[in-house]
């Protein structure tokens, strides 16, 4: 049978449905410096609490709090505040591991095995352009338990040294240390393939300044 | 742009042990002294095993933009005034008298991971196609084609055409293009696109658009989908997401709600990552994909988009309300998780099972093969279908986001 043929084949796909994920967002330039503060993010908003006013539900929003980190009063969802004990939003402060670590310029995700990591791929930090690559562990799925991770996010920088724009050393500076309080427990999420190897960085050479 | 100038070295490291050991550099301009300047990219995730499958795993580059000057031509660092190593920064043309050029190219990279050597690379220059075809703001795969994203063809020149090529037969033959502004004429200089379900999504950065946009900004808002299976006109639906009516309190529209780059799908909803507005702001929006063909049906029929729909249509987070310095950013991606252990592989026995009967070596071209999401992607069991021209059907969804690289 030819291809042409056959008009429909079924296939299947995996649900993955409804509110759910943990999301990390690339810190680059926030008005006034190049910055390293990475943002982690709870999309799961369904576990924190519910606000309704005038009939409109809202949940991925900022609410009045009294635990602000700069004291305006206006939050996303904060342990405080909410019932799960956990803030919503996690600053994650690259510089205090190297003042270097700032201005990446956007990031991906990657699995091996159980675990998952993110990288975020090393740009202009203000002074520089660099080379350090920082590799975040997002945790590792407990596989014999439903849906469950195990917790923590810690960073590991990989730094490459440039000199007159070639590659003329590797400099290899890892630190494993903590960051953060524990994360908050991921919901179910969707399947991925796993391959040893990741095409690490496809930025060959990028063009940051966008605006 | 490293600093000193375009450059064209690709670096790979191993995601787990991240070392030293690990690291490879390929310098594409080996190949080719014009590939350099790469905004972005993707590894396919064709699946092992799938009759389909290329014999090789590849990676893509978007091409983005180098210099370009009147002695020694591409990448050059000579000037016509005798420098020979001369620093190459951006929009270094403004400044004049070294007659070097910026160059949106359309070079498109395909890199072979299974020997990641120079022989391993091949290139499209997509301007031979169309002289608009450069200056992309990354790319990502949807089903077996790869989408580049639109962005800029120069100095406040918005480009607006999208190119998607097949993954399994990297020709100029296989690359086919969509003019978005032939739908709407704002629709152009997108900063990240990824794939949900059967569509593609394109993130509105800027578009020069000063005469429409809000206060004169050149950034806008017109979030773009386009069918996968219509890659046409008629395939294009948007969303204006600064003048949607949200499920926050307030609910009236946010003027401010444009200027993004990069976004990423989860579960039903996609992201988009704040980065200027004419600002640099925070506000994460957050788009149920449920709502958006109702609301965007709404908005361009011109009726309210108030109203409730039992989903949660568009929301705002804006981060640097929380925290000043939470504003600005470059991209986002989700975690991802391990396949389901036992079903996983089966699924996929399960696809080339559906294709027994068929000849495999006929199904050579344009067979989609579903990406798998990572953390959250949208995808129903069951109700996707395959078409023997290789289209998507059901409500599948995969992803990609800045960078685009899954495995």
């Amino acid at each position: 049978m030819h291809a042409s043929d056959s008009n429909v084949m079924t296939r299947d796909y995996y649900v993955s449905d409804g509110i759910q994920g943990m999301a990390y967002i690339v810190p680059n330039f926030n008005g006034k410096k190049f910055t390293g503060d990475m943002v982690e993010l709870d999309l799961e908003t369904a576990k924190y609490s519910t606000v309704r006013i005038h009939g409109i539900e809202s949940d991925f929003a900022d609410f009045y709090s009294k635990s602000a980190v700069e004291a305006d009063g206006v939050d996303p969802y904060v342990k405080e505040t909410s019932k799960s004990g956990t803030d919503q939003v996690i600053i994650k402060r690259l510089e205090t591991l190297d003042p270097d670590l700032a201005g990446f310029h956007g990031g991906f995700s990657a699995l091996y095995n159980d675990i998952s990591y993110g990288f975020l791929v090393p740009y202009f930090n203000g002074v520089n352009h660099h080379g350090k690559v920082v590799r975040v562990y997002c945790g590792t799925y407990n596989s014999s338990k439903t849906d469950e991770w195990e917790e923590g996010t810690t960073f590991r920088e990989f730094r490459t040294k440039m000199t007159s724009g070639e590659f003329e050393e590797f400099q290899q500076d890892i630190d494993f240390s903590s960051l953060g309080e524990p994360t908050a427990k991921a919901p179910h999420c969707q399947p991925t393939t796993n391959k040893l190897l990741l095409f690490a960085s496809l930025l060959a050479s990028l063009q940051m300044s966008l605006t | 742009m490293n600093g000193k100038y375009y450059f064209g070295k690709v670096v790979r490291v191993h995601v787990h042990t991240f070392d030293l050991s690990s690291v490879e550099v390929l310098d594409l301009t080996q190949k080719d002294k014009r590939l350099a300047g790469f905004y972005g990219g993707f590894a396919t995730n064709l699946q092992p095993g799938n009759p389909f499958t290329p014999s090789a795993n590849y990676a893509y580059l978007s091409p983005y933009k180098n210099m370009i000057g009147k002695v020694n031509g591409a990448n050059t660092k000579y000037t016509v005034d005798g420098y020979k190593d001369y620093d190459i920064f951006d929009n270094q043309e403004a400044y004049g008298g070294d007659h070097l050029l910026s160059n949106e190219h359309g070079m498109l990279v395909r890199i072979n991971l299974d020997t990641f050597d120079v022989a391993g690379v091949d290139f499209i220059d997509l301007t031979t196609i169309d002289p608009d075809l450069k200056g992309f703001s990354g790319g990502f795969q949807g089903g077996s084609r790869g989408y580049l994203v639109p962005y800029s063809k120069g100095f406040g020149d918005y480009a607006s055409k999208v190119v998607r090529f097949s993954l399994l037969d990297f020709s100029v033959d296989s690359v086919e293009v969509l003019d978005l502004a032939q739908k709407d004429d704002q629709l152009m200089g997108f900063a990240g696109g990824f794939s949900y379900g059967t569509h593609v999504v394109f993130v509105p950065y800027q578009n020069g658009r000063q005469d429409v946009n809000f206060r004169q900004r050149n950034q806008f808002s017109i979030l773009t989908r386009v069918d996968m299976n219509n890659f046409d006109v008629s395939g294009i639906k948007t969303m204006d997401v600064a003048k949607i009516y949200r499920k926050n309190t307030p609910d009236y529209p946010d003027n401010n709600l444009r200027g993004f780059v990069s976004g990423f799908p989860s579960g039903s909803f996609i992201y988009l990552v704040p980065h200027f507005n004419g600002m640099w702001h925070g506000k994460m929006v957050r788009v149920d994909m449920r709502d958006f063909d109702i609301l965007s049906d709404l908005q361009i029929s011109g009726e309210s988009t108030d109203l409730v729909t039992g989903y949660k249509g568009v929301q705002e987070l804006d981060m640097g309300k929380y925290y000043s310095g939470l504003v600005g950013f470059s991209g986002g991606f989700v975690r991802q998780r391990p396949p389901p252990v036992d079903s996983f592989y089966r699924v996929n026995e399960k696809i080339f099972n559906y294709a027994t009967g068929l000849d495999k070596d006929a199904l050579t071209k344009g067979v989609a093969v579903q990406n798998i999401m990572p953390e959250g992607g949208s995808a129903r069991e069951g109700e996707g279908e395959l078409d023997a021209e290789g289209r998507v059907g059901g409500e599948g969804g995969d992803s990609g986001g800045e960078g685009g690289t899954r495995i």
